[in-house]
């Protein structure tokens, strides 16, 4: 009979990917809940160092930290996106490389750096100056391995090869909401440090002096920023791919039912027409 | 006599690697070894590559830190560090290649001064990993 055997194979093979779907989605939950660890016991650290430099502007002023936010001119402005290496997570790299895109007003005075092969492969595409790739950093971003992102970039900063430094990452709002953001890492500015400061405290001292500590409070700073945005990118790449599977896997069963729906009503169409036929035949010969 | 203790902190940018009161601290700052005991004056300071001792009420405990700073204010003591091990963290196999490593490099060295550095800061590494965990064993 026509088109049953058609829609059994559909059936079987849409049940395949479904198979798959569904298992995607339970991976990416089981790397989520690693990430999102990590990411928590940082934000605590984070918390603290801009803590310190708050205290530390307190005590001995803005002016310590002029040195840090001070303009150029020379240079490019730089981008650092951070996206992952595989797709299959909705719209998370798209929506971070578009983001960038509607940044940079002017393509001859921005390079891309980029994190994972998705977003190095948009701007290439694009005709953008890629200048630099990394690796994008698996599952769980590893600290040693960005403090070495962040201290490259903080040298050719200094070198004047950038007059800024922005990190475009996905922040992670919660499983089912992901947000591109973009980020000025360096310059720092002043409003990163304003807040709340306790008038009360004593005064701190400092050794060797405040500009010392500061030198290296500030480079650990940089490196928890990234490491931060990472952190919460490889949180959101999981979310979305776990809501990214999670529809599809939906969608393969609607397709499925539709499917059975077909076959059934075949499947019965071709009983039907069975019966008729036998009915017909012993109403000939009688 | 209830003894006045500080509240020490140790958090590197993956985890809480320790929380809790002690009776001193004792580590080197770049300027050279610092103890801490409770009454402290306010002070931060940078914390070089080095072994960090704290006598806890059952004895002294000791770990390895690679750079950070310390925050001393009252009674309280905040150590930001990049990376902080307990000796039975440490892969004494791998401290020891490293540390060979880094004195090969030192001994005949070729490619100017950022690898001599390099070097250094790696022996140095190698240096307190190894002395935290011959010290945890004694």
């Amino acid at each position: 009979m026509a088109g049953t055997r058609e829609l059994l194979q559909r059936m079987k093979s849409v049940q395949g990917t479904q198979q798959i779907t569904r298992a995607m989605k339970l991976v990416s939950t089981a790397k989520l809940q690693k990430v999102r660890s990590v990411v928590e016991a940082n934000k605590a650290y984070f918390k603290s160092i801009q803590e310190t430099v708050r205290s530390i502007m307190v005590n001995s002023g803005f002016d310590v930290l002029q040195p840090y936010m001070s303009q150029k001119d020379e240079g490019k402005d730089a981008y650092l996106v951070i996206t992952s290496d595989r797709g299959l997570a909705g719209g998370y790299n798209s929506n971070v490389c578009k983001l960038t895109e509607r940044a940079i007003t002017d393509r001859n005075e921005a390079v891309i750096i980029s994190i994972g092969h998705k977003g190095r492969d948009y701007f290439l595409r694009r005709g953008y100056t890629v200048a630099k790739e990394y690796e994008s950093v698996d599952e769980v971003p590893e600290y040693g391995a960005v403090r070495r992102i962040g201290e490259e970039l903080m040298k050719e900063y200094h070198e004047g090869v950038y007059r800024s430094i922005h990190v475009v990452y996905t922040s992670f709002v919660n499983t089912l909401t992901q947000e591109a953001k973009i980020m000025k890492l360096y310059p720092l500015s002043k409003e990163e440090f304003e807040g709340e400061v306790d008038d009360k405290a004593p005064l701190m001292n400092f050794e060797p002096s405040s500009e010392v500590v500061l030198e290296y409070v500030i480079k650990q700073y940089i490196n928890a920023v990234l490491f931060g945005a990472l952190g919460e990118s490889a949180a959101s790449e999981q979310g979305a791919r776990m809501t990214a599977m999670d529809s599809a896997t939906d969608n393969a069963q609607n397709i499925v039912d539709g499917l059975r729906l077909q076959y059934n009503r075949a499947r019965q169409g071709h009983i039907t027409q069975e019966l008729t036929e036998i009915i017909n035949g012993s109403n000939a010969i009688n | 006599m209830a003894e006045k203790t500080l509240a020490l902190r140790i958090v590197t940018p993956e985890r809480q690697v320790y929380a809790g009161d002690v009776k001193s601290v004792l580590f080197e700052s770049i300027d050279g070894q610092l103890g801490v005991l409770p009454g402290h004056i306010p002070l931060s300071t940078v914390i070089k590559t080095s072994v960090f001792q704290m006598e806890e009420e059952e004895g002294t405990k000791e770990l390895a830190v690679h750079q950070g700073f310390v925050e001393i204010q009252g009674d309280r003591v905040s150590v930001l560090t990049e990376t902080a091990e307990w000796p039975e963290e440490i892969d004494m196999e791998r401290a020891q290649r490293a540390y060979e490593r880094a004195k090969g490099h030192l001994d005949n060295p070729k490619k100017g001064i950022t690898d001599v550095q390099r070097a250094e800061i790696a022996l140095n590494k190698a240096l307190t990993r190894m002395k935290v965990v011959k010290k945890g064993k004694e």
